[in-house]
Order: structure tokens, then sequence, then C-alpha cells
């Protein structure tokens, strides 16, 4: 029977109140007292070196207060990475300088040459109108396979090239690899392109920098999912201001999908300007500004080989990916491609022998960083896509080639290097297989063969490793920060709790969902539990919430802190009620000796904690208030299977979700309601990826897709319904709440799925195509079936962008 | 610098009169000018949605509404849709169904709605799809959003859904 | 955005004057275009007539059994006009097809005729665009240039961007005039064939209209019912711009009308095209496609015209 309170229960959410309202605190809702609006000039050209920059003219126009240059910030470092890789020779990989303001060059459209600092946004603009910039326009490099070549030019002069790495993973396995692959049985081989994709929460970036006179205090608001990592990482490594002198406040903060993790230029700008103007700094981005800062996702170019006995047991795996960093190294881009992608290669099946090559290479694009999923899409969809391209070429069915190669025996260990705790993907394919009706598949597509449609079906498996990460091991594999979370709980003399976390919520519903679990633990109501996050000021150092982190890391410290407290009130209540503390229950809010009548109510409890006249002074201090900082011993692994059903319109080649089906195993569940509502937004954005969503540079660097017009978002018809499901659990090992992380799987499932259907349409139609890359626009499904050259239509609205694999992939061997 | 322009109108029933500048949208007058922080900047170029507000009870985008236009017209906000403590029906379905996740685009998804609603008591799930269309929301997925307008419509004829 | 000076006008001959007399003036009714081209600086006027106050927003037959659509009619009440539905659905279905709710309450039916093209090189004001800086150069010819969107037919070595206009195409296959008034108080009637003008050497003259000249209303002849539709390929459902679309009206006899959008300057028509409806749609598009100069990109446009087409005409037999 679904429960209506505590752990389990889809209680309300609480922070829906002031959102639909429209009381909500965003950034850009904060407006201190005497601001002043910075507006930046941007590179309009993707390479230049800039020979000059002319501010006089500018400097005299109303309102301008100070104009900023590259120069300004000699003194001050660049913007940080968080993450070193190393390569497959053990070198390190190329890191290069990211200034704040453009020094020097200027590397890709969008990045800030000047900062205008004025009294109204208006006046900020007309003065940037009035700068004079000397740009002498550098051939620029789009393109990761033209990047790479000797004599390209390089995005950065002071780097042997414009390869940051060639890595390989796992290195001792490769020639054991490549022999499985030349004795295979069978050996099926896919290239793809796993397309640039642009975050796009809803809420642009803005910064609010702030700097206190009196107390040389320093206060940055700022649209970011980890406040703590962006007070440590601007603090020490750009501004050198200690962080007990700087403040970082993320208020309401309207969706991150990853694109909020990220140091960002812009928020140091506003903090160091603070100072230097003696003004707070003001900056709110517009969208086309966001299309051309916030860090890209995705951008992976793959080749990719299955190897399969006789018997169809998969022998081997081996890829090779060209991955886009863009212009500059993200806050943790090198860790995408890699750690988040290469260890996923094993997928849900027991391939023995893995081998990934991952080359990351500069262009002279926007910086591409985790993305909603970050590197897990990009190894499920490779993966899933093969499989499926191998179970046609061997007619044999998609769903048994998977469960025949499926883990079956926990833990499991990984020939890349991880280890799964728990899983039982029968489980989920089977719920799969009852939700989404596969059974009645056929029937439906003579329906649609009537309507004069193709209909297809594509199902996939995926596994995702999540509740990042277990510091010690990530620090092995080049993180420069730990990855634990933290919690205080601080219990009121009246009983009340407030939760103080290092997990930040932008849209998860952490203020609903942390408080059922501690109002469980105690038994008390979720009312008297409040959470507090988003504020260095009254948080405990924490890493902040991405990678479906927050429950499974955050949420453990919490249960920690929790116990600790529960511990010390027994202590109290066994003193009180002259008790040995081994006696002592907690339940429904009550103590009570074992074996005898006696009982305490939470609050007599937490009273006495404060007001301590009868409390044991000699052998604790008084107060009730806990900190744990917790650090996984192991990612946990998230796991499911997806169906899609597609309807093809063979007239024009448009692609309609017809139906939609989830079944993931995310362990244990807090709240059925938010865990739907986080795999649908996740599918819409995987069906966004697959169908419609496309990061288009041309030739020349120019981001073609730079506004809504472009830039196809999925709106209210592009999506179907959901059917989702997550009754399938297996707890996972080693975290206090057997939870496993739900916000990323729908973007991870879905986009093979999608493709994986929409190529059966195609077969079921009598077109022998293999494979289309996404987005799957009418166009290039119609040009495909079509057969039509690049001339004709096709895989031609593709050839010129930077999604086409032709454009920029390997094009075989390299 | 170009002078002020006086401007009155009407904003969730109350008389509102400020002066503007000459090219001021509708967006930043009632955010900046008024004071109501409800309609939000998501794009500026009427492709989001989420600055929808109601002039005289059809929605328009206040990002590409000049605020000169409004001179004497009745705005309605998300500011405006509670009474008192009371949610308007669209907003407790909202929140039944759990239609916002970040809370960003909510506001202007409201406003569409309630637009409709006011127009076509009993749409049709089409219909309310045709009337966010205008609308991105990026966290939902979108079809607890069409639920709760439907919960919301049926529940304001009296209808259980 | 650049400041500018604003005026409420109270008549068309009036709004045409002062528009006539005043530099660089613009007149403004929706402005969902104009304002968004202004935030870009695309649009740099220094004074805005606002012709809201004109009351040119009704709907009213003609004495030839037509209908006359004043300027200020939002696409949304044109669309939900009952003798708009009932006697020219081609024009209800295209104006449904473009926009969104909010944006079609805001867009005028003048307004929606002059909107702006939608070329990422004319969005983008640091790429070369001899319509918004004439002579400066056409950045989505040059080599490498992203033009799938863009025009195939009717272009030029100058401009190769295509009128954005979903309702234009309709009202194009339905033979509208558009009625305006010049500043010294003349009206004139344009046939909207030659409303909209090629780009040729000149893409910044987009339209007939002579300077401070306003739109007044648009006339549709009397009904001429037969089978209309309006088919538009785009790359997803809602508010997408045409990749191609087609108006057409089918009469049973197999004669009839057919308008392109999304692949020229202006709504693609002609007569002798037309004349070739019974032969079907290879035949037609052949004559409308005859001096067609696509990019290596966007000569996909062609093919899936003529297909578009085709399956609109099965849909008129079915």
């Amino acid at each position: 029977m679904p429960k209506d309170t505590g752990i389990g229960a889809s209680s309300k959410r609480r922070e829906d109140v002031r959102f639909l309202t429209g009381d909500g605190n965003y950034t850009d809702d904060i407006n201190v007292h005497g601001q002043a609006y910075v507006h930046f000039l941007r590179s309009d050209v993707a390479h230049a070196k800039i020979n000059g920059i002319d501010t006089s003219a500018a400097e005299g126009m109303p309102g301008v207060i100070r104009i900023f240059t590259g120069k300004d910030f000699e003194a001050v470092g660049g913007l940080p990475c968080g993450w070193q890789v190393t390569d497959r020779h053990g070198q390190p990989m190329q890191e290069p300088k990211h200034p704040v303001l453009a020094h020097g060059k200027v590397r890709h459209v969008g990045d800030p040459i000047c900062a205008v600092v004025a009294e109204t946004l208006a006046q900020a603009r007309d003065a940037a109108e009035a700068i004079e910039l000397d740009l002498e326009i550098l051939p620029a490099v789009i393109n990761m396979k033209e990047a790479v070549k000797d004599g390209a030019p390089k995005v950065h002069d002071d780097l042997t090239s414009n390869l940051c790495y060639d890595w390989g993973f796992v290195e001792e396995n490769r020639a054991a690899v490549d022999e499985a692959i030349s004795k295979a049985a069978h050996v099926t081989t896919l290239e793809l392109v796993n397309n640039r994709l642009i975050a796009n929460p809803m809420e642009p970036r803005v910064a609010v920098g702030q700097w206190e006179k009196g107390t040389g205090d320093y206060t940055l608001y700022t649209t970011s999912q980890n406040p703590h990592v962006i007070r440590l990482l601007m603090g020490a490594f750009v501004l050198g201001i200690p962080e007990h002198k700087l403040r970082v406040v993320a208020p309401d903060v309207g969706g991150g999908f990853g694109s909020k993790i990220f140091h960002y230029a812009e928020e140091a700008f506003c903090t160091w300007a603070a100072k230097e103007c003696r003004r707070p700094v003001k900056w709110t981005s517009t969208r086309s500004e966001a299309f051309m800062t916030d860090a890209h996702g995705r951008d992976h170019v793959t080749r990719i080989e299955l190897a399969l006995d006789a018997d169809h047991n998969f022998t081997a795996l081996r890829t090779e990916t060209y991955a886009n960093m863009g212009a500059y190294l993200s806050t943790f881009a090198p860790s995408v491609p890699t750690w988040l992608h290469g260890t996923l290669m094993a997928g849900n099946y027991k391939t023995p022998l893995i081998y990934v090559n991952v080359k990351a290479v500069f262009t002279n694009t926007v910086p591409v960083d985790a993305y909603r999923g970050a590197g897990r899409p990009e190894a499920t969809f490779q993966l899933e896509r093969v499989i499926d391209k191998a179970a046609r070429e061997l007619g044999v069915d998609p769903i048994e080639l998977r469960r025949k190669n499926f883990v079956t025996e926990f833990p499991y260990a990984t020939p890349v290097a991880v280890e799964y705790d728990t899983g039982d993907y029968n489980a989920t394919m089977d719920k799969l297989i009852e939700i989404a009706d596969i059974a009645g598949f056929e029937a439906r597509a003579e329906e649609s063969k009537k309507k004069g449609l193709w209909r297809g079906l594509g199902v996939n498996s995926y596994i995702e490793a999540c509740g990042i990460a277990p510091s010690n091991l990530v620090g092995q594999l080049g993180a420069r920060a730990g990855l634990y979370e933290s919690a205080t709980v601080r219990v009121n003399a009246t009983g009340g709790l407030v939760v103080m976390t290092g997990s930040h919520s932008h849209g998860q519903g952490h203020e609903t969902a942390f408080p059922q679990v501690v109002a469980d633990m105690i038994g008390i109501p979720e009312d008297m539990v409040e959470v507090v996050h988003g504020d260095t000021a009254n948080t405990p150092m924490g890493m902040g919430t991405y990678g479906s982190r927050s429950l499974a890391v955050g949420g453990s410290a919490m249960v920690r802190a929790t116990e600790k407290i529960i511990a010390k009130a027994k202590k109290i209540a066994a003193h009180i009620m002259e008790a040995s503390d081994s006696d002592i229950e907690l339940k429904d809010g009550k103590f009570t000796v074992a074996g005898t009548d006696k009982s305490l109510a939470w609050g007599d409890v937490t009273l006495a904690a404060y007001v301590p006249h009868n409390y044991p002074l000699k052998d604790m201090e008084p107060g009730l208030e806990e900190t744990a900082f917790y650090d996984p011993n192991n990612f946990t692994y998230p796991a499911g299977a997806y169906a899609c059903e597609v309807e093809v319109d063979p007239e024009t080649g448009k692609v309609t979700v017809a139906r939609f089906a989830a079944a993931d195993d995310f362990g244990n569940i807090i709240n059925p309601m938010i865990v739907d509502g986080q795999v649908h937004g996740g599918i819409a954005q995987g069906i966004g990826q697959a169908l419609l969503e496309n990061c288009a540079y041309d030739e020349a660097g120019q981001l073609i897709s730079a506004s809504y017009m472009d830039y196809a978002m999925p709106r209210a018809d592009d999506v179907p319904f959901y059917s989702v499901d997550h009754s399938c659990q297996t707890p996972c090992t080693h975290n206090p709440l057997g939870v496993k992380g739900c916000g990323e799987a729908g973007a991870i499932g879905s986009p093979p799925a999608v493709v994986n259907a929409v190529i059966d349409a195609l077969q079921r139609g009598g077109k022998n195509v293999t494979h289309i890359d996404m987005p799957l626009s009418p166009a290039r499904v119609w040009a495909a079936m079509n057969g039509a050259t690049a001339n004709e239509g096709a895989a031609q609205p593709a050839a010129r962008d930077s999604g086409s694999a032709e454009g920029r992939s390997l094009g075989g061997q390299v | 610098m170009m002078p002020k322009t006086p401007l009155s109108f009407t904003l969730n029933g109350s008389e509102t009169a400020l002066f503007v500048d000459p090219g001021a949208n509708l967006l930043d007058t009632l955010r900046r000018g008024a004071g109501d922080l409800t309609p939000k900047l998501g794009c500026a170029q009427g492709t989001c949605g989420a600055c929808t507000v109601l002039i005289d009870g059809e929605p328009h985008l206040s990002c590409l509404t000049l605020a000169e236009t409004v001179e004497g017209r009745d705005i309605a906000t998300t500011g405006g849709l509670a009474d008192g403590p009371d949610l308007h029906p669209l907003q407790q379905a909202f929140m039944e169904g759990f239609a916002a996740q970040c809370g960003f685009c909510t506001a202007g998804m409201l406003m569409a709605a309630k637009a409709l609603l006011d127009r076509r008591p009993n749409p049709s799930r089409d219909e309310v799809i045709e009337a966010i269309g205008g609308n991105l929301c990026r966290c939902t997925g979108y079809e607890p959003i069409v639920d709760a307008i439907l919960t919301a419509a049926a529940r304001m004829q009296g209808r259980s859904a | 955005m650049r400041a500018f000076s604003y005026e409420k006008v109270k008549n068309p001959a009036g709004a045409a004057a002062r528009a006539a007399e005043v530099a660089n003036a613009k007149f403004v009714a929706g402005g969902t275009n104009l304002l968004d081209l202004m935030k870009l600086e695309i649009e740099t006027p220094l004074h805005l007539i606002d012709v809201n106050g004109l009351g040119l927003d009704r709907i009213e037959g003609t004495d030839d059994g037509g209908l006359r659509i004043g300027t200020l009619v939002r696409n949304t009440a044109l669309a939900a006009d009952e003798r708009v539905k009932r006697d020219y659905p081609v024009l209800t279905r295209a104006l449904m097809a473009g926009a969104s709710g909010q944006l079609r309450n805001k867009a005028t039916t003048g307004g929606n005729l002059l909107q702006r093209t939608r070329c990422p090189y004319f969005y983008d004001t640091a790429m070369a665009c001899n319509k918004r800086k004439p002579g400066s150069g056409c950045a989505a010819q040059a080599p490498g240039a992203f033009s799938r969107q863009l025009g195939v037919v009717g272009v030029s070595e100058a401009c190769i961007a295509t009128h954005p206009s979903d309702m234009a195409v309709a009202m194009r296959a339905l033979d509208a005039v558009v009625e305006t008034v010049m500043p010294e108080g003349e009206t004139r009637a344009i046939p909207l064939a030659d409303f909209h003008l090629l780009p040729g050497h000149t893409p910044e003259v987009e339209t007939a209209l002579k300077p401070g000249e306003l739109i007044t209303a648009v006339t549709l002849p009397a009904p001429v019912g037969g089978h209309q539709s309006y088919t538009k390929v785009r790359d997803r459902s809602s508010y997408a711009f045409a990749l191609v679309s087609v108006a057409l009206i089918r009469q049973p006899d197999g004669s009839g009308a057919v308008a392109l959008g999304g692949v020229a300057p202006k709504p693609w028509r002609n007569a002798a095209a037309d004349k070739l409806l019974p032969e079907g749609a290879k035949a037609v598009m052949a004559e409308l496609m005859k001096d067609a100069r696509p990019t290596e990109q966007n000569r996909y446009k062609i093919k899936l015209a003529e297909r578009t087409l085709a399956s609109a005409l099965n849909e008129a037999k079915g």
C-alpha cells in the first residue's frame, strides 16, 4: 500500500508553493542596493589575434564606471580545470590557460574580450559599441579530424598541438582486445556521432558580485549547482580570496542539467569587479549569450567494434572516440569522455575484453563539459546501437542477444575498472516487456500500416555509474577535488530540525525528499524538518549536485548525521529516564525504555539538550547538532531497460514517438512522484537529442544554432506519454539508504531506444538503413531511406554542420 | 537622454502608475518598475514563454510587448493568481500533479493555461498542448503539465478529472 | 536596444504622413518581429509610430462577396473567424501552422506580411548581409555557410533569404490584394503577387511600399471553394519556420492554385504552374522551380517541395 508520509511516500513538494505563486527567489530576482551592470563585449569570430583594444571613446560615454580588458586580469589567476587526465603514455594532458577575459587571442565566438561596467545595462551596451577592436582573423579549426592534422592552426599557440590527450583504457588490454577481435566469429562495426547539445536550463545564468568595504567580505550570488565548489575554485585559484572572506549563494536555481556545475568567467568577473568598482556588479546572461557561453555537451565521434563468438557471446569491444573539448578546458571537461565514459563501456554485459581509446581535441568552439548523463549517454548510445546492429546482422532477436550477455551475478568486476555491486537486468527487461506491451507491437504496426505509416520498435538496456564518487578513487583518476558530501543536522530546543546540506536543489525537490528521510528515522512529521542549501555561509563544505548524487551521497551524509543525533538523544533520554543507553528505543517520535512503560517525547529530550537542568553534563556537551561527511565506497549502478515505438511517415521522413516505456532499477525509492518526474524529464531531453536538438557551427566557426529558432527544444507536442516503472529494486549495498540515483537515467537510456526504433521502422518498410546520425530530423530520415546523396537532401542537412560523421569522424582508420 | 513617459495600467487589479524609458518592454517594466518578479526572463526573443502575462485576458509575451502599448490596459500575472493563501485551481493542480520542477517556466505556463481555461473551460488534450506550445519547459517532459491543466479545468467545471 | 521616441496615432492617413515626415520612423503594431530585431539592433528606428489605435481591426464582407481583413486583425482572430474557417480554410490552416499562441495573439495581418527573413546571417550582426547592410555581401553563400533553410528560387547572388510567413503563402494562393494609404492620403491596392519584391541587386528593398505608406487591409476575393490545404514540412512540429510549405486549392475538375513557402524570397506561385496541376506534382514543380539556383545544401528542397505537393494532392483526391 502506498505510504502517505516518510520514506516511500509521494509527498507533495513543499517548494512548489513558492514556485507556483511566482515567489521563488532566483538570482535575477536579487537586486543589491547600488548595483551596477556589466556587459561583456564578446568575440564575434571564432579565432583571432587581438592586436589592439581602444576603449578611450567608450570610457567617456554616459554612465560608464569602468571598462576592463584582459590586461586587468594579468595579476589574477585563470579559470582552473578540476580534473587532470593522464594519457596512454603516462603523460599529463595538455592544459591551456583560461583567462577570465581573453588575452592575446580570442578562441571561440562568445569569448569575452572586454567588460563594461556602467550605471545601467543599456549604458554598458552602448559603451561597448564604442570600443574599437583590432582583431586579426586567424583560420579557425572546427572539425576535430582537421584539428589534429599536422599543420592545423593551433587553438593555443603554447601547446604542441590541438590534442589535449590520447587516452587508452585499459591500455594493458589493448593487444588482447585486438587479438580477440581478429579471431572473432563475427564483428559488428558502427561509426556514429553523439551530437553536440546545449543544456538550456530555462533560467539563464546570472551573477551578482558584492564587496563590503567595512569587512572586506565578498559575496557572490550565482546560478550554481555547487556553491562550495565555486567558492573553492574561484577563491583559491582565480581571485586569491580566502574562503572565509567569500560567501557564495546559489538561491533558487532554474534548472542546471550540468551546465551550472562549472565555474564561469562571469562569476569571477562580477566578484572581482565589485571590489575594483566599489559597487555591486550584476550580470544577467541573455539567451544568445547562454548559447555561446554555457558549456556545451556531448560532441563525440566514435567508431565501435563488437566481437561475438559463434554462440553470440560478446567476446571483445573496441572503441575509438574523438571528443571535442572546445577552446578551453571547462571545469570537469577532461573527465567526461574518459572516466565517466570508458568505465561504462561494459554496459549491462559480461564482455571480457574492452579497450577504449579517446582523443580529446581543442577546437575554436565553446568549451564542452558535462550535460545530463555526461559520458554515460555517449557510452550507452554506442553500445546499444552496435548491439542492435549486431542482432540484425546475425538475424537474432535484439532482446535475446542482450539477455544472453547480461551480467547476472553480483558483485561483478568489469574489465573497465568498476565493480557493479548489485542489479537484475533480466528483471527490468521483463518489466519493460510488460509495461511496453511488446506483445501487442505487431498489431499496432498493422494499424500504423493502414494509415500509411511505418511503425518500429526499439529496445535497449543501460547502466550508469552514479553517486559520484569515492574520493580516493577519483583522486587516483585525476580529480583535483574530493567528492564526498556533507550534512549538518541542527535540532532546535522545541524539537524541529534543520538539515544543512552541501547538496543543491535546482528542481530536484530536496526540500521535500530529504525531510522524508529524517522524519522517518525519528518518527516525527515531515514538516518539522527544514532543509537549508545553496549558501556557503550556512551549510557545511559540500560538493553539490550532479551525477545523480544528491540522495546517494548527500542523503547518506544526512542519515549519518541524523544517526549521531539519535545516538546522543538516546543518551539524554536514558539519563532522564534513569535507564541504560542500550535499552532506549526511539519510535514514532517517542523514547521508550525496553520492557517498561516509561517514555519521553522527542521534544522533551530536545528541550533538555538546550535547557540542561537534568542532563549528563559530566559526560556530554549540551546541545543537539551533528555534522557528517559521507564519502561513498563505490559508485552506484542504476540500470534498466527502455522501449520506444515510433511511426515514420515514408513520404516526409517525419518521426513521431508513439509510445515510450522505461523500467528502471534505482534501488530504494524515497519519493516515487519525484522519481517519475526525473525520469520523464530525462526522457524528454533524450528524445530531444535523438530527434530535434543539434548545436551546429559553420566552417568559419560561427555558431548557427544560437537561438530557440535555430536550436530545436522539445515542445509539448513533440513528446509522448511516458510509461515508467521503478518497481524492480535491487538496493545499493554500500550506502545506508540503499538508493542509486535517478536524475540522469532518462537522458541516458532514451536516445538509443529512439534511434533503434527508427531503424527498425525503416527496415520494416523495406529500407536497408543501418544507421542515421542524430538528430533524426525528417530531412535526414527521408534522405537515408531514399538513399539520397549529400546533394539531394540529406544526411545532407548534416553535411555541413558539426554534427556529421562525414564532416568530422575518422572516416575509418586513423 | 530622452524623457521618460508616464504609463498607467492595472496590474492584478491594482492601479499602477510609473515612468518608463522610451522603448522599455513590459517584462522589464513589470520586474524593475512595478516590482512584480513573477514573469521571468527566459529568452527575451518571444521563443520560450516564461514571460507570458495576460493583457486584457489574452496571453502575451511581455518581453516583446512595448510597455507604452499597455496604457490603460489590464495586466494579469502569476503574482495575482492566488486568492490570499488559497491557491488558484491551476496552482493546486500543478502542485498535486508535480507539474513544476525548477519552477522557472511555471509562471508563464500558468498564465498560458489560465488564458486557455478562461476562453475554453473544457479544453481537449490537444487544445491544452496547443495552448502551451509556445512555452518551453526543460524539466518535466510536459506530460504532468498537460495533465494538471486538464485536472484544473475539470475541477473548475465541477467535474472529477 | 537603441533609444527611440514613440507616439500613438489616431488615423491611418495621419500615421502615413507622420512616417514620411519623421526621420527613420517605423510603424509598430504587434511588434513581435520588430521588437526582437530592435533588441538585436538589426532594426534601429529612431521613432516608433504605434498604429494599434487606428481601429483597423475588423473583418468585414466586401461588395463582391469577398472579405476585407483590417491590417490590425490579430492572427489568432483571423484564424478563428468563422467566415475564414468556412470559406478560406487554407488561410486558417496556414495561420495555425505558424508560431505559438502567444505570438499569434500579438502578430497582426499587416505585420505578418512585413516579417523580415529568419536567415541566420541576417540575424547575426557580425556577418555580412546585403539585406541588413547593403553592399556588405552575402555570408549565406560563402563556402561552408549554413544554407539548408534558405531559398532555392527567385534568389540572387546578393541574397538567398526566404520570406518566413505562412499566412502570406495561403493569401497568395487566394489572390489576396493589399490595400494601403500613402502619406498624401491617397489609397491604392497592390496585388499580393506584386507586393513582395525579389532581391535582385537590392535585397534591402523587400516590398512595393513607398516611404510612409501604411497597409490598411488585405482583401480576399469571393470564395473559390475546392479542397484547400496547407502542408508544412519543418524540423519539428511547433514553432519552426518551414523548410517547405505548400498552400493548395484544388477544384473537383483538377484545376486550382498552388503557392509555396520556404523556398523563395516571397510566396512562390505562377499561373503556368497552376495550369499544370492536373498533370501532377512533378509537372507543377518543374515549372515553379525552372529557374532555381539552389546551394549544395538546400538542393533537397526542390525534391522535398515536389513530394510535399504530391502528398497534398493525394490527400485532396482522397
